[in-house]
């Protein structure tokens, strides 16, 4: 059921940690779900299966998928792939970037808050000039919040 | 006719020239650029197409949907780097061609079949989309149930990788469809007290994060150094007769594999472009040539997968069901303008629907103006240092998700789905059966509780109508299909291992 998955004997055999998490997440969440779909009311109308019906059904489904997944996973389906996450960080850096400047909307507006984040990301990564390209990129980002969203889109900036 | 004059009229005006002109430039940047894509594109661009009418709104997304397609090829032949999937097959004699010092005739080649393969893909979306659109008139609920189960259980199962993952991803976007009034009743569901909420899960945020977020946010983690163009130079991109002659046969098998590929849901040009290529190397009379740099090792590929445009709008506009991420988008942005795509569209909008079809041939043609033209240009865009692409993807994310509703709930609801895409490129989970369940969330409800309605609760009614039962039969095909490949694939592997 693993579609093009790597057959066993390719994969590494040892069971990937970050799919088990991922599908126990997945069987959490499917029935979490399913109990909250059973709290919507009953339809009311002749032949009407009523607002959770859909829901409880698409709970089951994600509830089986859940348990196959992890079933796959448990037989070695999926190929453990070493230092899956191990690069993370940076990506974690420039979405917490994003993050403490939404934050910070209340108190620099939307504009510069992005413009600043975005200066602040480009410094992230490698490269020649990296301070005046960062400078550029949140200068660039500004008169684009400023210019095309705020004056010609007329967008209500925070 | 007076639909037809009206688009025209809509198509040639300085406003619908501009809005071509614009998707193209824009489509041929973002695709050249590795890891963006139409998908991104068009879900970053759908903000600005707001305030313009739908049909304004269409054209751009349709040329820079269709520019796009053509851009991938061109950092896959400079940098043998597909700026998207649908290029993959391209950069194998692409950039064998740019080794030798041909960057101009391989781009040439690029362009005149990426042009070729969407104007007769448009050419077949003109003359499928109208008989199939009035076929499905004779849909009842129960059909147009079955018929948005297809859709989604094939996108799942074709996304790409393992279908239990796609099958998930399906599971997540529809139980996302449910937040909200229920369609039906009335009645609001999952949405735990927030009044933004009472509207459903904003698509677009939903888009913008899994597609361009994501995207940001793994550019930053890869951050992988480009390499430099070197001595190739980049000129004039006009074919001479002799590649014309060498090509046509290639470029017209392109556009026919990638028109049919295009139309099946699922099936894009990441798919097509590797069948055309291999159509084209098993007719040709120098098969050994691929891979060193055969003009129709570039040809092929390049006309099937801009063909897929013309394809994949067949069944968007014919049913209302979009085959693919990007037609589920094109069809999102017609819902926010208020309209529910489908065959009823061909009666109560006939400007939009012509300009729609019209407008694929026509952007094809623009696609080869510009690309004509700016190709030097274009050629440098691709050197764009990743830093700065992955901030104005991001800047360009959260003004985008804060022009929804001017709400910072959906800025925040963007960054989430982007987190959660970004785990889920890494989990090899596919993004794309999220959001086409999302966009058919609606459709599959609202018919799956008529037609039940309709037959007082008696669920035979999926087994009595005759469109239904079609359609479920194909999903449970496309459910199964690949169930048995991989059961074969291992027990071939467990037979070699003994």
């Amino acid at each position: 059921m693993s579609g093009d998955a790597p057959s066993p004997s390719q994969a590494d055999r040892t069971r990937p940690v970050s799919e088990l998490v991922a599908g126990a997440v997945c069987l959490a969440a499917s029935v979490a779900f399913l109990v909250a779909a059973r709290a919507l009311p009953e339809g009311h109308s002749s032949g009407d299966v009523g607002p959770g019906a859909l829901p409880l059904q698409i709970g089951i489904f994600a509830l089986v998928c859940s348990l196959a997944y992890l079933g796959l996973t448990l037989r070695g389906s999926f190929a453990a792939v070493p230092g899956q996450f191990a690069q993370s960080h940076r990506a974690g850096l420039a979405l917490g970037i994003f993050v403490l400047a939404l934050v910070a909307v209340p108190w620099l507006g939307l504009a510069l808050a992005i413009a600043l984040a975005s200066a602040l990301t480009t410094l992230l990564f490698d490269g020649p000039h990296r301070l005046l390209r960062a400078v550029a990129t949140g200068v660039g980002i500004w008169l684009i919040a400023v210019l095309l969203f705020q004056m010609l889109l007329g967008l209500p900036m925070p | 006719m007076d639909g037809i004059i009206q688009s025209l009229g809509v198509i040639f005006s300085l406003s619908g020239i501009a809005v071509l002109l614009i998707g193209a430039l824009l489509g041929m940047v973002i695709g050249a650029l590795p890891g963006l894509g139409p998908s991104i594109g068009l879900s970053l661009l759908i903000p600005f197409t707001y305030t313009m009418s739908p049909e304004l709104s269409m054209l751009l997304m349709i040329s820079l949907y269709t520019s796009a397609e053509y851009g991938g090829s061109i950092s896959a032949i400079l940098l043998s780097t597909p700026g998207t999937a649908a290029a993959a097959a391209t950069a194998i004699d692409g950039y064998a061609m740019a080794q030798k010092g041909k960057a101009n005739e391989a781009i040439s080649i690029s362009l005149t079949a990426s042009t070729v393969g969407g104007v007769l893909g448009g050419l077949a979306l003109l003359l499928l989309a109208m008989p199939l659109a009035s076929l499905a008139l004779q849909f009842g609920p129960a059909g147009y149930f079955a018929v948005g189960l297809f859709g989604l259980t094939s996108v799942a199962a074709l996304a790409g990788g393992s279908l239990v993952k796609g099958l998930l991803g399906a599971g997540l976007g529809l139980a996302l469809a449910t937040v909200g009034i229920d369609p039906i009743a009335g009645t609001p569901r999952f949405t735990f007290g927030q009044f933004e909420l009472y509207e459903g899960v904003p698509f677009l945020a939903a888009l913008i994060g899994l597609f361009a977020v994501s995207e940001a946010i793994s550019l930053a983690e890869k951050q992988a150094r480009k390499k430099p163009l070197g001595k190739t130079r980049v000129g004039h991109v006009f074919l001479s007769l002799g590649l014309w002659k060498e090509t046509w046969r290639s470029m017209l098998s392109g556009s026919v594999i990638g028109t049919l590929l295009g139309i099946l849901p699922g099936v894009g040009g990441n798919i097509a472009c590797w069948v055309a290529r291999d159509y084209a190397r098993a007719r040709d009379k120098n098969p050994e040539e691929y891979g060193k740099g055969a003009a129709n090792g570039i040809a092929a590929p390049e006309a099937s997968n801009n063909a897929t445009v013309g394809g994949a709008l067949v069944p968007l506009l014919a049913l209302g069901v979009p085959g693919s991420p990007t037609t589920a988008i094109m069809m999102g942005a017609l819902i926010m303008h208020g309209l529910h795509p489908g065959p009823q569209l061909f009666t109560e909008e006939p400007t939009l629907v012509y300009a729609i079809l019209f407008g694929v041939i026509i952007a094809s043609l623009v696609q080869y103006l510009v690309g004509s033209l700016f190709l030097p240009i274009m050629a440098r865009t691709v050197l764009l240092p990743e830093g700065v692409i992955a901030a104005g993807i991001m800047a360009f994310a959260v003004l985008g998700a804060f022009a929804i509703r001017n709400l910072m709930f959906d800025v925040w609801l963007t960054l989430g789905f982007g987190l959660l895409g970004y785990v889920m490129k890494k989990l090899s989970f596919p993004v794309a059966p999220v959001i086409l369940a999302m966009v058919l969330g609606y459709l599959i409800e609202s018919n799956y509780r008529t037609a039940l309605v309709s037959s007082r609760g008696d669920y035979m009614i999926f087994l009595t109508d005759p469109i239904s039962v079609l359609f479920l039969i194909l999903s449970l095909i496309s459910i199964m299909v690949p169930i048995r490949r991989a059961w074969r694939a291992r027990r071939a592997a467990s037979h070699s291992a003994a």
